[in-house]
């Protein structure tokens, strides 16, 4: 047999890919060895044939483990961020359990009310301890928008195979986690709102107040501290509660705690560095947001609802009003709850 | 729709989540398979480093056998992987030990294992011919890996691709590997 009639004999690709992919009969194999020993162009052919092939399979690898760690990523990223909700809760539910430990009266309102422009008390229905509020239906909207979207985890579902969501839908592997990567920045970005809102609520001090303690954002920066240090603990959630209250019982924390009043209106500074613009101002007419007050014997909880993204609008503004010794009145974007001590109500209007 | 429970899956349960190229189940692997393999490499003049990639490298070449059928499933699919993880940490110790004879770990724990099955190219091979993958579009990039990597019939990947029928799926798979080996020679060239 000439070379050239060798040559035609190997370039037939299909004999070759069933050599490569080791699905050749061993009759077909023999033939295809006994010649490839007397071909040196064609082993020559076979060589290239097997790094091509052996660098498409070590590319798919790589392919896959870019998607795993992706994966990991995701599912740390989106650990972290129910830590950080978890920790802005726990900013809430201790700045106000403040006003439950026993034996400490609040001080006076350090404002008269002429000084506050306000309505009257409004009225209260006494409602059950645990209290679900209707979301404003722009808060509803972006939530079930929200729950339309994938997680991370949900995607390849859909995608079963590691090569298939090119060929079929045209979306290339590493876009596997992009969307559910997007969601959780943007409700890292918008915890990290929600964190400024619970911190500077709880550790404002009213102008002319005279009762600072030796740092107004205490509370904010331990959130920061202690989310790190929950991270890097795995499971730090309770140590970082425990120290969370520890710190707030201090004489002076407390004293900022104490005397919250007026509205905070926000920036996009970060953390521990802005500084809160108070202003006194009713807002009327504002959005519901989805609260769920829950009181126990010396702590009030009000958890704020991680599964619904909060309205723009709503992150603009917080209120902490204080209208007497009997209850507290919490403003959070125009809705105004009443929370009265030791009575186990909380009540929306 | 929400993320998949992973929880409490037997080994079969797996495989089968596997073999339909679910990826969550990447990550159930990575969880299953981090203790033991944590423990072996660090164990062995390793990091924990060491032992995540290691681990990465293992759950992959895991995925790649079940894939392609040469997984029988005899033993647990964690036996399996430590396996896998004995033999990838033994190549790198003997790799690191050629690099540095002097600073050589002792890798006798697991010097009775064969060599992994990983790509016999070297970095910078591997590396041009990624380049010249990439390049592909990406039909030409989903139907190679499909068939070399995936080791699914022509048929199979005519339904999955479209395609009208196995001859077309295969005319376009010719015309994909000659742009792949006309990309490789330009980057030569280059």
């Amino acid at each position: 047999m000439s070379e050239s009639n060798q040559m035609h004999w190997v370039e037939n690709d299909e004999i070759l890919d069933r050599y490569l992919r080791g699905a050749i009969s061993d009759l077909e194999r023999a033939r295809l060895e006994r010649h490839l020993a007397d071909c040196p162009s064609c082993t020559q052919r076979l060589s290239e044939e097997r790094r091509t092939v052996e660098g498409i399979r070590s590319y798919a690898r790589e392919d896959l483990r870019d998607d795993l760690r992706r994966l990991l990523e995701t599912r740390s990223l989106r650990r972290r961020v129910t830590y950080r909700w978890l920790a802005a809760a726990a900013t809430i539910v201790l700045a106000v359990a403040v006003w439950y430990i026993p034996g400490e009266p609040p001080p006076p309102p350090v404002l008269s009310e002429s000084a506050f422009e306000k309505g009257p008390e409004p009225a209260v229905d006494e409602k059950p301890a645990e209290v679900m509020m209707q979301p404003p239906p722009e808060a509803t909207g972006r939530a079930a928008d929200d729950r339309q979207k994938e997680t991370p985890a949900a995607a390849p579902a859909e995608l079963p195979v590691a090569g298939r969501e090119d060929a079929r839908g045209g979306i290339a592997s590493k876009d596997v986690t992009a969307g559910a990567e997007e969601r959780v920045e943007q409700e890292d970005a918008m915890l990290g709102r929600a964190v400024d809102v619970a911190g500077r609520a709880a550790s404002t001090v009213p102008a002319g107040a005279g009762q600072a303690g030796p740092d107004s954002w205490t509370i904010a920066t331990l959130i920061d501290e202690s989310d790190a240090r929950a991270e890097e603990a795995g499971e730090g959630m309770a140590a970082f509660r425990d120290d969370l209250k520890s710190r707030m019982k201090k004489k002076s924390e407390r004293q900022i705690i104490s005397d919250p009043s007026g509205i905070v209106s926000l920036s996009q500074e970060p953390i521990g560095r802005a500084r809160a613009d108070m202003q006194r101002r009713t807002v009327p007419g504002e959005q519901l947001l989805p609260v769920r007050v829950r009181e126990t014997a010396d702590t009030l909880y009000i958890t704020l609802y991680p599964e619904t993204l909060w309205p723009e609008s709503v992150l603009q503004r917080v209120t902490v009003d204080r209208s007497g010794p009997d209850s507290i009145f919490l403003r959070i974007g125009g809705q105004q709850l009443r929370l009265p001590r030791h009575t186990g109500a909380a009540v929306g209007q | 729709m929400a993320a998949k429970v992973l929880f409490l899956r037997t080994d079969s349960d797996i495989v089968q989540s596997v073999r339909r190229g679910e990826k969550e189940a990447l990550l159930d692997l990575f969880d299953r398979n981090r203790k033991p393999v944590v423990t072996l490499v660090t164990r062995n003049g390793g990091s924990t480093d060491d032992a995540e990639d290691v681990l990465h490298e293992s759950v992959v070449i895991f995925w790649e056998k079940v894939r392609d059928g040469s997984f029988e499933q005899r033993a647990a699919v964690g036996t399996f992987i430590y396996g896998i993880a004995k033999r990838v940490w033994l190549q790198r110790l003997s790799r690191r030990r050629r690099e540095s004879p002097d600073d050589g770990q002792s890798d006798e724990a697991v010097s009775d294992a064969p060599a992994p099955d990983e790509t016999l190219l070297a970095d910078e091979e591997k590396s041009r011919i990624h380049a010249a993958i990439k390049k592909l579009e990406r039909t030409c990039r989903s139907l190679l890996i499909l068939f070399y990597w995936e080791n699914l019939a022509m048929e199979e990947i005519a339904r999955l691709m479209g395609f009208a029928n196995a001859q077309t799926a295969k005319a376009k798979k010719y015309q994909c590997k000659e742009k792949l080996r006309r990309l490789m020679q330009e980057n030569d060239n280059v």
